[in-house]
């Protein structure tokens, strides 16, 4: 039976079914040559694995390395890392802290042209009471807790500079009306919504949602009109002191 | 992502590096591709279900065929004194008939969907279902890529070099 280098590859990392490993041994046991072939697929492993680390033997540069410090200095929460925090119900910014910090994002110019349009144009809150109550934590709250507006919840989640100069804040809302992810800027002295994206529960358990979907709709959205890194806590605070404006 | 995570992040950059080399091949590229690389997983969440490891491998893996192959990093490391001085020796010896230059120039000839299989299991130690959930493909096909790229740099490296194989014969293909 010929034996195939798919077959020795696959020998060699131990990845075959018990049969085949078997059938295998025994033909290599029958056949010198099996052997040699396979010390010669082996050597490429050796080859490529010790040429990767030889190239690469020197400290990682310290740029690179000061981006992961740097990621722990911001205090930005994930909009993601929200699910964990909603199924546990209880407020835990810390274990839920999402440090952002690096470029911001090659924008879609398509994406903003459609999004960004769509979303100034409509998506206006319908609750006008329910809106000053969220307004007043966006105005008072840093990032990484909850507070109560009413009948809702609120966690503002992150805090940037959009492109258009304006200062904009990404939360949470949640409620049993409604468990929306929104982008609010302010503008004219009041914050005006610029993106909701609803989070839809996930068989009907209270607590969970299905973000996935969410998630990545207002990822895309917050990449194409966020200008530079996230605020960290102490920017936000100027910001709360000047009442978000630029 | 926490700070456990950028801690981790932080103590994978090794690897990460050699697999960011081991898809490029060279390390201005390399250090390019593992900078871009870890601002994109700074700036992206992490999905719950997906270790943090193997998402750090897709990353990469998509950054380098979205912008690496076309070799417009090589390009701007011309311009970019930082990044030329991370070259290496390319005439350091891997073993004693075959030099760093010699195993890049054959990993360059290998299609990219061989290249990056080749680099998971052989340099970062990979299992086949593992590389299959980084490259999205069934393992069958980490299988015979795996195969594929092993044959063709034995053949290179060994064969067409006319060097010893690993037990002092002629190896033949």
């Amino acid at each position: 039976m010929k034996i195939t280098d798919e077959q020795l590859s696959a020998f060699l990392d131990n990845e075959l079914d018990d049969e085949q490993m078997a059938l295998v041994r025994d033909a290599i046991a029958a056949d010198e040559t099996l052997c040699d072939r396979m010390a010669t697929l082996s050597m490429v492993d050796h080859v490529v694995k010790r040429a990767a680390e030889q190239a690469t033997t020197g400290p990682v540069p310290e740029h690179i390395v000061a981006l992961c410090d740097s990621a722990s200095e911001s205090n930005v929460v994930s909009f993601t890392d929200r699910k964990a925090e909603q199924t546990a119900q209880q407020p835990t910014p810390n274990s839920n802290t999402r440090w952002l910090r690096g470029m911001a994002m090659a924008a879609s110019v398509a994406l903003v042209g459609l999004l960004g349009w769509q979303q100034l144009m409509g998506d206006q809150p319908g609750d006008a009471g329910q809106w000053q109550q969220i307004a007043a934590v966006l105005d008072s709250q840093t990032s990484g807790s909850r507070y109560s507006a009413g009948d809702v919840t609120v966690m503002p989640q992150l805090s940037f500079v959009h492109q258009d100069g304006a200062l904009c804040r990404q939360f949470t809302v949640s409620g049993q009306s409604r468990n929306d992810a929104v982008i609010a800027c302010k503008k004219d002295g009041s914050w005006q919504q610029r993106t909701l994206v609803p989070m839809t529960p996930t068989n009907g358990q209270t607590g969970e949602y299905q973000t996935a979907t969410s998630a990545h709709e207002l990822d895309k959205v917050l990449d194409t009109i966020i200008k530079g890194a996230p605020l960290n806590r102490e920017q936000e605070q100027q910001a709360i002191q000047s009442n978000w404006q630029q | 992502m926490t700070k456990t995570q950028s801690e981790q992040l932080k103590a994978m950059l090794p690897v990460l590096r050699r697999f960011a080399y081991s898809l490029t091949g060279s390390m201005a590229d390399a250090d390019d591709l593992l900078q871009n690389t870890v601002e994109k997983l700074l700036t992206k969440p992490v999905p719950d279900d997906v270790e943090l490891l193997a998402w750090s491998y897709r990353i990469c893996r998509n950054l380098w065929i979205d912008e690496y192959r076309a070799n417009k990093v090589r390009q701007a490391a011309v311009h970019n004194p930082e990044l030329q001085q991370a070259e290496v020796d390319a005439t350091a010896q891997i073993t004693s008939d075959i030099t760093l230059k010699q195993v890049e120039s054959a990993m360059a000839t290998l299609p990219d969907d061989q290249r990056e299989v080749l680099s998971l299991v052989a340099v970062q130690g990979l299992s086949y279902q593992d590389t299959a959930n980084v490259l999205s493909v069934p393992s069958g096909t980490v299988m015979s890529r795996l195969a594929r790229a092993r044959s063709k740099l034995a053949q290179i490296l060994f064969l067409e070099k006319g060097t010893k194989g690993p037990n002092g014969n002629e190896v033949t293909a």
